[in-house]
């Protein structure tokens, strides 16, 4: 569905990934992994449309996409759940979804947002608040929910996890289970190695902006030297 | 008796400069720019609505002439002078406007003349009996106008799918791109419908004074400048209110201190004041 060929990619003149070669297939949940400056989050919103491509080429249903716009690659499917969330704090919860939906028809917005409210019902609740006001927990919700509005074919998720709580974290990876087995493409970017290995079908451990191991989860999970690269998931395995 | 017709008195100016100000305010919300070119667009509005009226008769054509046509010069102002240094640091883009203000009033004076033009026969002068008061049909016409379209602006940024996508922008125009919303297409709406309020107010001005000049839009908008910091930068609702209390106390500061200095000076002086105190603006919002 995605193929990223010998992409670099960065702000301005500094490179924040280099030379990346990714194939991500139809249905699959693919994870990213790396420390701090990894270029994990670069790579996410470079697919995205947000940072610029240096070198190489980005693919999506066979059809190369590297210097299409952002507003283009969601209409062409591709949504995007950025690290912070990065809500419309002023607008409320429902606005944030409608937003969600632009790239939609309306009647077909109103559809969508009938659905997201039944994935994350504790939206439902808090369709009028603003979305700034909102619990961290909500937050995520309100940012995944909005992702979903547009009907992507291919969701990217930058650090699903950071900064919740263990029982909404288990929420948002159990929505995003759910999207998977009813046929959309993610991409997950995480730092809590062991939760994404565990809904993960592939893993792309990149350090400093290049590709340092590939693979599938389970070789990822009895690959030691690839767990000794990765800041402490030894612990976190030994832990779970 | 007295403090009540002051207070509408207050209104109907409050009224005049909220429409001023919120176009400038929709501005400095979305671009983060100053427009003090602004100025110039209101004097246009002016300009063609007088012309438009002398020529037709009809003041109810010529608001809505006069509103789109300032609104499509306004989107071109936006396209010509602002788009193409929008990465460049907020005082390129205050110096450009200001040097465009000055040109605007000089293109009047050249085309237009230096002395200022008059209404064949100036609409909305005939008296109202309004709560025990004697007002002037123009001045209930410039507070409903400006009620009738500051809350059709309210509905459509809050109820439609557009006005989503204006505040969407506002708050985080990459976000609000990568779903679909074009940031460009937000700016021209936002400098179509500034620039037709600041039209409005140029005629509703004209309607007041009966004269329609280069330099007009010097002094209003410079209090709408003020109005909009008094406000908080970019809040339409501190905004609202910061206008409707400059009227009134410029109102009541005509009666009281009006032996001491005019209605502009009272302005101002209570503007310095309330700065001093309160830099951050009445209402700090964002």
């Amino acid at each position: 569905m995605l193929r990223l060929d010998s992409l670099s990619c960065g702000y301005g003149a500094m490179q924040a990934v280099h030379g990346l070669d990714l194939h991500v297939a139809k249905g699959s949940i693919t994870t990213l992994l790396g420390a701090n400056g990894a270029g994990k989050s670069s790579t996410i919103m470079c697919i995205a449309g947000h940072v610029a491509v240096h070198s190489g080429e980005i693919r999506y249903k066979d059809r190369k996409i590297t210097d299409a716009s952002p507003m283009q690659r969601i209409k062409d499917g591709i949504s995007v759940v950025p690290e912070g969330r990065r809500l419309f704090p002023n607008l409320t919860v429902k606005e944030n979804l409608i937003v969600g939906g632009y790239s939609r028809s309306r009647d077909e917005s109103n559809r969508e947002l009938e659905r997201m409210l039944s994935i994350f019902p504790r939206l439902e609740e808090r369709l009028g608040q603003r979305a700034g006001s909102l619990s961290g927990g909500e937050q995520q919700m309100l940012a995944i929910g909005r992702a979903l509005m547009s009907k992507p074919e291919l969701l990217l998720v930058d650090e699903l996890s950071l900064g919740l709580m263990p029982k909404i974290i288990d929420i948002c990876y159990r929505a995003i289970a759910e999207l998977n087995k009813d046929g959309l493409t993610i991409i997950l970017v995480e730092q809590s190695t062991h939760r994404a290995l565990e809904v993960a079908d592939q893993v792309c451990v990149l350090e400093s902006g290049r590709t340092v191991w590939q693979g599938t989860s389970d070789e990822a999970q009895n690959n030691v030297k690839m767990i000794d690269s990765l800041l402490g998931l030894r612990e976190e395995t030994s832990d779970a | 008796m007295l403090y009540l017709e002051l207070l509408i008195q207050g209104i109907i100016y409050g009224s005049m400069y909220a429409i001023i100000a919120v176009g400038l305010t929709l501005v400095y919300g979305l671009l983060r720019i100053l427009h003090v070119a602004h100025a110039g667009l209101f004097a246009l509005g002016g300009y063609l609505g007088l012309l438009i009226t002398n020529a037709t008769g009809s003041l109810l054509l010529a608001m809505p002439l006069a509103a789109a046509g300032v609104g499509l010069v306004g989107m071109v102002v936006y396209r010509l002078c602002y788009h193409p240094i929008l990465d460049r640091p907020p005082y390129v883009a205050l110096i450009a406007s200001i040097g465009l203000f000055i040109a605007m009033e000089e293109i009047y004076r050249l085309v237009f003349g230096p002395y200022g033009l008059t209404y064949n026969d100036v609409p909305l002068q005939s008296q109202i009996a309004f709560l025990g008061m004697n007002l002037r049909t123009a001045e209930l016409a410039i507070v409903f106008g400006s009620v009738i379209l500051l809350g059709t602006l309210s509905y459509l940024a809050q109820k439609t799918r557009i006005g989503v996508a204006w505040k969407a922008t506002v708050d985080d125009p990459q976000m609000a791109a990568s779903f679909g919303i074009d940031p460009l297409k937000v700016r021209y709406l936002n400098f179509f419908i500034g620039s037709g309020l600041a039209a409005i107010g140029g005629i509703f001005i004209s309607l007041l004074s009966n004269l329609v000049e280069p330099t007009m839009g010097g002094v209003p908008s410079y209090k709408a400048l003020a109005i909009i910091v008094l406000g908080g930068l970019g809040n339409v609702t501190g905004t609202l209110i910061a206008s409707l209390v400059l009227g009134v106390v410029e109102a009541f500061g005509t009666i009281y201190i009006g032996h001491l200095m005019d209605r502009d000076a009272i302005a101002f002086a209570f503007l310095i004041l309330v700065l001093m105190i309160r830099p951050q603006g009445m209402l700090s919002g964002r």
